[in-house]
């Protein structure tokens, strides 16, 4: 049996995986369900605020996942590096969390003041994308709050719990 | 997306639909909707009612005229076999009615001329009926150089003129249903040969969707009847060997006709072209389910297609699993990446039923969980390798033991959405 003190250095380690991965990584997958428990999964272009814990992105106002979003906020989403060859170096993230979305952003100001600089650092990150894919006047922010999130590299699987979270149901 | 004339055209056959280009019946449909007091009854109902009807006035006439026990029995017979081809025609007419245009004009344009040929306004589904009773009259009735003697057994030399007018009646009803299988399974026939030479053709996002693929599928299979019921007349005829011939060589052309159409049609890919290309190229997907309580949870997985579904293995105590097992709704995100432009990223989310592979599923399905195996091993060759060579650093979920520790998961399609440019596409299954 590990101490507490082995726990929390676990902990950790685990936390500074999933922060280096969602650094790193700009694409990942968001599964909402709707009001018929219908899942739904889409890649998103996102940003991770690490002293929040939690990943931001921009997206239409009229898309299937907000719609299933204000229906049932629990979201699922995993960021993946995949290895062609050796499964064991597949490496990933899965979040599971709440999901906030914002009105039709006007103007950064608009925004709570922890939200700004993150809200600046997605946009000039994606600016091309952002300006190319979607239309300014129906997007809104979406935040993912981190309830749980499981870190793998191959077999090895590190489930770690956030402290302001909720009971988030189970990982594996 | 399909261009703007195609776009036009496929309005073009819509606006046909509607003013009822395809509403033509066959002449049987028309003559059941207005049978005097049987028309207001629900079709199965109908049915049931025709065959208690004909089955009355056979054994009465049987009892007035005095005829034999064996040839009332026959004539049960007949009236059964082609009860049993009415239900099939009422059955069949109204599914192939209902199709909608595909996505692809020249498919939309095949099962146009499909309908208008099984739904022809000359009637020409009656052409072969026609001429199997002339032929069949003929040769009762010994205008031909080969001679029977069938009335005769059946009515003795001196038949009543009324028993034969019922006689040949029923004759009618029978060669017209005859006639209506070899129609329709030749004209099918035709549509699937026409279907595979335009797969050629097929561009971007042309296709016909896998709902009326099933849906033909659906039809074909059912064409086999008409053939095996015939087989049911054969004890009336088994001392005519001309007529036993006639009738076997006629069941033995519908069922081979028939799996030769399904077969065609079978091989179809319900996929429009860009998109089997990005399930066939893809190396992992995402897939996504939900608890009973609303909690989703999305994994990458690695998968197969055999050209109808996705595939994909996971571990039997897996969250996935206990998912599917409390709610088999299913979402499947399969995207290729542009390594130099993200616009060019390309992803398809295909949502509906998951299936999971058990122990009670493998030898109804063992061929397919074969071609699943086969699958990933040319797949995934590497992961197989590691798979075997470090299992001992596997967790015991992850061995590859099939059934006991991995089970294989179906995608069923309900819907599918595409992905392409950042902008997003969706296409009825």
């Amino acid at each position: 049996m590990r101490s507490l003190s082995e726990d929390l250095a676990e902990d950790e380690r685990t936390l500074a995986l999933v922060e280096g991965l969602l650094g790193e990584e700009r694409i990942g997958y968001i599964c909402t369900g709707d009001r018929n428990n219908v899942p739904h999964i889409t890649p998103v272009f996102f940003a991770y605020i690490p002293h929040l814990h939690e990943i931001l992105f921009v997206t239409d106002r009229t898309s299937k996942k907000i719609r299933n979003i204000i229906d049932n906020p629990h979201v699922s989403f995993t960021v993946d590096i995949r290895h062609l060859e050796d499964p064991f170096k597949n490496e990933g993230v899965m979040i599971n969390g709440t999901a906030m979305i914002s009105d039709v952003i006007t103007d950064v100001d608009d925004l709570p003041g922890t939200l700004r600089g993150p809200y600046r650092t997605y946009i000039e990150r994606f600016d091309r994308i952002v300006k190319r894919g979607k239309r300014m006047d129906r997007s809104i922010l979406v935040r993912i709050i981190m309830a749980k999130a499981a870190y793998w590299m191959g077999t090895d699987f590190h489930p770690i719990t956030f402290e302001h979270s909720l009971y988030y149901g189970d990982f594996a | 997306m399909p261009s703007e004339t195609a776009r036009d055209d496929h309005n073009i056959c819509r606006q046909q639909e509607e003013e009822g280009e395809f509403e033509h019946k066959w002449v049987y449909e028309s003559i059941a909707e207005r049978l005097p007091l049987l028309s207001h009854l629900p079709r199965r109902y109908n049915v049931l009612a025709q065959l208690i009807l004909m089955e009355l006035i056979g054994i009465a006439l049987g009892r007035y005229f005095d005829l034999e026990i064996r040839t009332v029995l026959f004539g049960s017979i007949v009236i059964l076999t082609t009860i049993l081809w009415s239900i099939l025609a009422l059955e069949l007419g109204p599914i192939i009615r209902d199709f909608k245009p595909s996505r692809s004009l020249s498919e939309s344009l095949i099962l146009k001329r499909y309908r208008k040929r099984l739904f022809s306004p000359r009637h020409l589904e009656m052409a072969p009926g026609v001429v199997i009773f002339v032929l069949s009259f003929a040769y009762l009735n010994n205008w031909m150089p080969w001679e029977t003697s069938l009335l005769v057994t059946w009515f003795g030399d001196q038949a009543n003129p009324v028993v034969l007018f019922l006689v040949y009646l029923l004759h009618w009803d029978v060669s017209y249903r005859m006639g209506l299988g070899i129609w329709v399974t030749s004209v099918s026939l035709v549509r699937s040969i026409m279907f595979r030479i335009e797969l050629g053709w097929r561009r971007k996002l042309e296709y016909t969707p896998l709902h009326d693929l099933n849906g033909l599928r659906n039809i074909d299979s059912k064409f086999f009847l008409f053939g095996l019921f015939s087989l049911l007349l054969i004890p009336v005829f088994i001392t005519d060997t001309l007529l036993t011939s006639f009738l076997l060589l006629y069941s033995l052309y519908i069922v081979c006709v028939s799996f030769l159409s399904l077969h065609l049609i079978g091989g179809i890919p319900w996929l429009p072209p860009d998109i089997h290309s990005l399930v066939e190229e893809g190396m992992f997907a995402h897939v996504g389910t939900a608890d009973d309580r609303r909690m989703p949870h999305v994994t990458p997985v690695a998968y197969v297609f055999d050209g109808h579904s996705v595939y994909f293995q996971t571990s039997v105590g897996s969250k996935k699993v206990r998912n599917i097992q409390q709610n088999p709704r299913i979402a499947f995100l399969i995207d290729v990446r542009d390594p130099d432009d993200v616009m060019k990223n390309k992803a398809v989310l295909i949502t509906g039923r998951a299936r999971i592979f058990g122990w009670r599923d493998v030898l109804p399905n063992m061929i397919k969980l074969f071609r699943v195996w086969a699958l990933f091993h040319d797949k995934y060759p590497e992961y197989v390798q590691e798979y075997i060579t470090g299992r001992r650093r596997l967790p015991e979920a992850w061995q590859l033991t099939p059934l006991i520790r991995r089970v294989p998961i179906e995608v069923i399609p309900e819907t599918m959405v595409f992905w392409q440019e950042a902008r997003h596409i969706a296409l009825p299954v």
